[in-house]
């Protein structure tokens, strides 16, 4: 893998957020990244009283300028016996002479941000820091939950089955589960049960998908102590089985360390080969994926084009492909529903 | 956010007022023509979603684009402060442009922006109106001259009321065509639709009697009047389901209810070109 091909993972930051690293620096998973401050509601500092000068005999004592940040602690105005410091960190606004009050703006620590993967910072800027990644990503259509690392381990056989309650056992915990086609609540909630770090499957019910989002922001907002858990569904929503392709790499590489980012939608296997590309505007020829309606997730060969549009089944006339599933069957599709699978170079 | 898709669909249809759909992605599966299940309806959402470019494969997955497309556009009216009143109404975009039935895209017009009075229906399924929005004058004739009969597809003429008591007789109409014997009257009840037949470029006057408690908005101030109708794709579409448009409570019953008006547009329109 060239310098080139390192997945380059982009963190955003809040406004007024300070970058802790530096390029080249190398980051892993809740390293701190960046620091965010609060601005807290202005305070006033008696300056003219406490250094025991008049209102208007102040400007020449002043050490800051506006607009700068001062440390807590820090002194704002100085005469040779006496100084006034700032009562926090914040952002020193004005010295007001008809009152002889200095104002600051305190800013306190709020969310630390940490790095959600394994890698080496490339680039800071003030809205974002970028980590270059030793790995391969896959994007999902659908997921929930925070950044978690593991070893995959894939506990079904073929991209058809699916993800059985019965197959996540103590030996599952902390470890990034791939499934097949789908994966039901109850599986989920077992996997969150028995402390599996993340779910990867083909498809997932939406409605389930946003009620455990919701559980886990409630358990969240009541200070849960329970370890990090995400889902990630690759192709998208309800029981559909998974491309092959994608299945297969993941196969290929069960064991390897990997995180998922599940409120991202995406999979990262560190260290890993090439993944199994997919593209819209298939051609004759191509392997193809079906990725929308019936039969989704289902591969096959796209074997001819007809050059007229045809009726799909909701009653739509549409240019359709005709596909030679790996099933056997040859069925019409539409072309906006396929996309062509790329072989891996 | 991860399950945003689903929110946002799911949201999308909680909060159309116009249409007192009950809350979450229950409505949906209660009002689509279709027999799925709240968690189908869900699933189905968030994928199109998820893929917008995807063509809706089956019959379900159609009417709950359908659906979206009419909330969405009862949102724009919302945001319009209500339908102004136009003489011509042209959809774009391939939810009415790829429409199953030439019914089906009037019906979303219709259902979304609930246009008062008597107003031509027509869609722009290339898309053309916007580009040309953007051409210097001159260009813009130049370009009407040239693609002139293809840049829109005629719908036809819908007459919408507003008012009346649900199942007594909203307006009635006799169209008249000349060269043609007068049509026999028609009556259209409160809460109903009905289509006459009016081919694309043929055109006749409609002559429209109130009853009392309906009216046709703000330019229609008469209780009988004449207005010059033309043809189209469905024909002339005569809709009393007032503003806004009340469907039953009971799920079947609203799902019946939505079925018979398509079925009623589609059985006169012309089928969608293959």
């Amino acid at each position: 893998m060239t310098e080139a091909d390192l997945y380059r993972h982009q963190v955003r930051l809040p406004a007024g957020a300070e970058a802790v690293v530096a390029v080249g620096d190398e980051v892993g998973p809740g390293d701190l990244l960046a620091r965010t401050v609060r601005v807290a509601a202005a305070r006033s500092v008696p300056v003219a009283r406490p250094l025991r000068r008049k209102r208007g005999e102040i400007g020449d004592l002043l050490l800051v300028e506006p607009g700068e940040r001062v440390r807590a602690d820090q002194p704002l105005a100085r005469t040779p016996e006496r100084e006034v410091r700032s009562p926090a960190e914040a952002l020193f606004l004005s010295y007001q002479p008809s009152d002889g009050l200095a104002h600051v703006l305190p800013l306190e620590p709020a969310e630390p941000i940490r790095s959600e993967v394994r890698g080496i910072v490339v680039e800071v800027e003030e809205r974002s820091i970028t980590v270059a990644v030793h790995g391969v990503p896959m994007a999902g259509a659908g997921g929930t939950g925070p950044a978690v690392q593991g070893p995959l381990s894939v506990l079904v056989d073929d991209a058809e089955a699916i993800l059985e309650p019965a197959a996540i056992d103590a030996d599952s915990a902390g470890r990034i589960v791939v499934g097949g086609s789908w994966a039901s609540a109850e599986a989920i909630t077992r996997a969150r049960a028995v402390g599996v770090a993340a779910i990867v499957v083909g498809g997932l019910h939406a409605r389930e998908l946003a009620d455990f989002a919701g559980l886990q922001h409630r358990r969240s907002l009541l200070g849960s102590a329970a370890p990090p858990f995400a889902v990630l569904a690759l192709d998208g929503y309800g029981r559909a089985g998974m491309d092959p392709a994608r299945f297969g790499w993941l196969k290929a590489h069960a064991g390897q360390p990997a995180t998922v980012l599940g409120d991202g939608r995406r999979l990262l296997i560190y260290d890993a080969s090439p993944a199994p590309v997919r593209v819209p505007r298939a051609v004759v020829g191509d392997r193809v994926v079906i990725v929308s309606g019936p039969g989704r997730g289902q591969a096959g060969l796209l074997s001819e084009v007809p050059a007229q549009p045809m009726a799909i089944g909701s009653g739509i006339s549409a240019l359709c492909g005709m596909v030679r599933l790996d099933a056997g069957r040859t069925v019409s599709v539409a072309l906006a529903n396929l996309e062509a699978s790329l072989p891996v170079s | 956010m991860g399950s945003g898709h689903a929110e946002w669909t799911t949201a999308m249809l909680a909060e159309t007022g116009d249409r007192p759909l009950p809350e979450g992605s229950r409505a949906a599966s209660e009002v689509v023509p279709a027999d799925v299940d709240e968690f189908a309806t869900t699933d189905a959402m968030a994928n199109l979603a998820a893929r917008p470019m995807a063509v809706p494969s089956s019959v379900a997955e159609a009417a709950m684009v359908q659906a979206l497309g009419i909330d969405r556009l009862a949102a724009a009216r919302r945001w319009l402060g209500g339908c102004p009143p136009v003489d011509l109404l042209v959809g774009g975009g391939r939810l009415l442009a790829a429409a199953v039935h030439p019914g089906d895209a009037a019906l979303a017009l219709l259902d979304g922006l609930r246009p008062a009075g008597v107003t031509q229906l027509a869609v722009d399924p290339w898309g053309i109106c916007g580009p040309l929005g953007t051409l210097a004058g001159e260009d813009v004739d130049e370009g009407m001259e040239t693609l002139r009969d293809d840049l829109l597809v005629p719908l036809g003429t819908a007459v919408v009321s507003r008012g009346g008591r649900p199942g007594q007789v909203a307006f009635r109409v006799r169209l008249h065509r000349p060269g043609w014997p007068d049509s026999t009257r028609h009556e259209v009840r409160v809460g109903g639709v009905a289509v006459l037949p009016l081919e694309r470029g043929a055109s006749g006057e409609l002559e429209i009697e109130l009853e009392r408690g309906v009216e046709l908005g703000e330019r229609y101030r008469a209780r009988r009047m004449r207005a010059a109708v033309t043809g189209g794709a469905v024909g002339v579409i005569l809709d009393a389901r007032d503003d806004p448009i009340q469907v039953p409570t009971r799920p079947g019953d609203a799902r019946s209810m939505i079925q018979s008006w398509r079925d009623t547009l589609r059985r006169e329109g012309r089928p969608a070109a293959g």
